[in-house]
């Protein structure tokens, strides 16, 4: 199996290699490969202080979650390639570095700060399995 | 009129339809406020120099505006830093801790006017009703004026919801609260940018709106508080200018007025109220053209569901496809100004069973060209996403 980095790396390539509307498709294209995870979306999954709404949780070392925003649902499946499988120590070794290749006009400040950061300290909180 | 805002100029190339969150300023409005602090900068209401005078008697020539543009009386008006602020003072001063009984508001209401009132309930022990808006997301009067009892303390209602564009009948639930001898409020933010309000005909007790959505500055506000109810407010504030020799509040409107108040903007809000008495007639024309343009250029694209229901300055909307994120940030990679979220309004989200909606709202300075460019470009946007599929 490919390694966290080795992962991120292929996703920051990508979203490099385009402009900001590039960037977009990018994104949607993987949120709709992805699709809502309706299961998860209840409130005591949210994650308060977001412009969009996003819900996560962890199941076992499975990163399940959900937004109404196909760019954000992007961003999910992204976080899900990388840390998917991976244990809490090693995802906290390699913190999320993919948010800095993707513009802030495709990625406002609020969703990194409110939103996918705190996906990553949700998902580096859960206990070692 | 579009001349009349240096904005345009400025970003030749933005098409700005978020005038429900902030409106932009016509150079006069700006022309006053640099004017004061360029030539006529002073503290009012203090000293006695001539230029501190001619400061206090612009306040007070701002005030008589506020005053003859809802039809209140200049005692009746008290400047705020906005909405929320005057919201928050009602809500404090009759939700008192000898309070009892209950508060009326609705699912409409902007968290302006719904945490206030949640807050002072909480604090107080009062009961908070809610009226309902039924399934297409219109609150009828009556959900209203079913929910007032002789217990009620106050009811407060949006003059026009930020989110449907929907003007309620704030007349009729005004009366009936008189008469069941309630307080009765008015958020006014939306409203009196686009309707006449006549504070007597509505027969509110207190109409609160801010001066940024009327082409005025921002951190301005008037809380109309009637002759008759003025003595139920308490002040948030208390300090400089605002108290008697022996430190308790002064009576009357000067009591609400603590501290050193942001004199340029207050000037330049009279300034506002000027150019919305001379231009009020085309203003409305512009806005009613537009707002039907809008409403029947958004009805037809497809994958769009209308939150609003018919054509107004505030026009709401989502998609089957996209989020109201996704929206947003692609127009706005276009120059397109649109608000997307929940606009400040968590009930009725909730009642129309959505996260957040695209908000588009127009002001007398747009274009059909403009909603045009606006309406091909979201077009385009649910198209190229559309094909991923």
């Amino acid at each position: 199996m490919s390694s966290i980095r080795e992962k991120e790396d292929l996703h920051i390539r990508r979203l490099s290699e385009t402009d900001e509307l590039g960037q977009f498709d990018y994104l949607v294209d993987l949120g709709l490969s992805l699709g809502r995870d309706g299961e998860t979306e209840v409130e005591e999954n949210r994650i308060e202080g977001c412009r969009t709404a996003i819900w996560l949780k962890m199941d076992g070392r499975t990163v399940r979650a959900s937004s109404d925003s196909l760019v954000v649902l992007g961003l999910i499946s992204i976080l899900k390639d990388i840390y998917d499988g991976r244990s809490p120590s090693e995802i906290r070794a390699n913190p999320i570095r993919f948010l800095d290749a993707i513009s802030v006009h495709v990625v406002y400040p609020e969703i990194r700060e409110n939103g996918i950061r705190r996906c990553f300290e949700i998902i580096t909180a859960s206990k070692e399995v | 009129m579009r001349s009349d805002f240096p904005f345009f100029r400025a970003n030749p190339d933005i098409v700005y339809l978020d005038s429900a969150a902030t409106s932009q300023k016509p150079q006069c409005v700006i022309d006053s406020m640099v004017d004061f602090m360029t030539k006529r900068n002073s503290n009012v209401g203090r000293s006695l120099y001539p230029i501190s005078s001619e400061a206090s008697a612009l306040v007070a020539e701002a005030r008589e505006k506020a005053a003859r543009f809802i039809n209140a009386k200049p005692e009746e008006i008290i400047f705020t830093e906005g909405t929320t602020q005057a919201l928050n003072m009602v809500a404090a001063s009759v939700c008192g801790t000898d309070a009892k009984g209950n508060i009326v508001i609705t699912r409409m209401e902007h968290s302006s006017n719904h945490a206030p009132w949640l807050e002072a309930c909480r604090r107080n022990g009062i009961e908070l009703r809610l009226a309902d808006v039924d399934a297409d997301g219109i609150l009828r009067a009556e959900a209203v004026t079913e929910l007032i009892d002789d217990e009620t303390i106050a009811v407060s209602v949006t003059g026009m919801s930020n989110v449907t564009g929907q003007v309620t009948d704030i007349g009729a639930i005004c009366s009936h609260a008189r008469r069941m001898g309630a307080l009765s409020v008015v958020d006014a933010a939306q409203l009196v940018v686009h309707n006449t309000v006549d504070v007597r005909t509505i027969g509110c007790d207190f109409l609160a709106f801010s001066g940024h959505k009327i082409y005025g500055p921002m951190g301005t506000g008037v809380l109309f508080a009637s002759g008759d109810s003025i003595g139920r407010l308490k002040p948030l504030t208390v300090g400089g200018g605002s108290v008697e020799r022996d430190y308790s509040p002064k009576t009357g409107i000067h009591g609400f007025e603590a501290g050193t108040r942001n004199i340029a903007a207050i000037v330049a809000l009279g300034q506002t109220f000027d150019y919305l008495k001379s231009n009020r007639n085309a203003i409305k024309n512009i806005e009613d053209d537009l707002s039907g343009y809008l409403f029947e250029k958004l009805s037809v694209i497809d994958g769009i569901r209308m939150i609003t229901k018919s054509p107004s300055q505030i026009c709401s909307f989502t998609t089957g496809l996209l989020g109201c994120y996704d929206i947003g940030a692609m127009l706005g990679k276009f120059g397109i100004c649109i608000r997307t979220g929940s606009c400040c309004a968590y009930s009725l989200m909730d009642a129309l069973g959505v996260q957040g909606v695209c908000r588009a709202s127009v002001g007398p300075y747009n274009t059909k060209e403009e909603i045009d460019i606006f309406t091909e470009r979201l077009s385009w946007v649910l198209r190229r996403c559309g094909g991923f599929r």
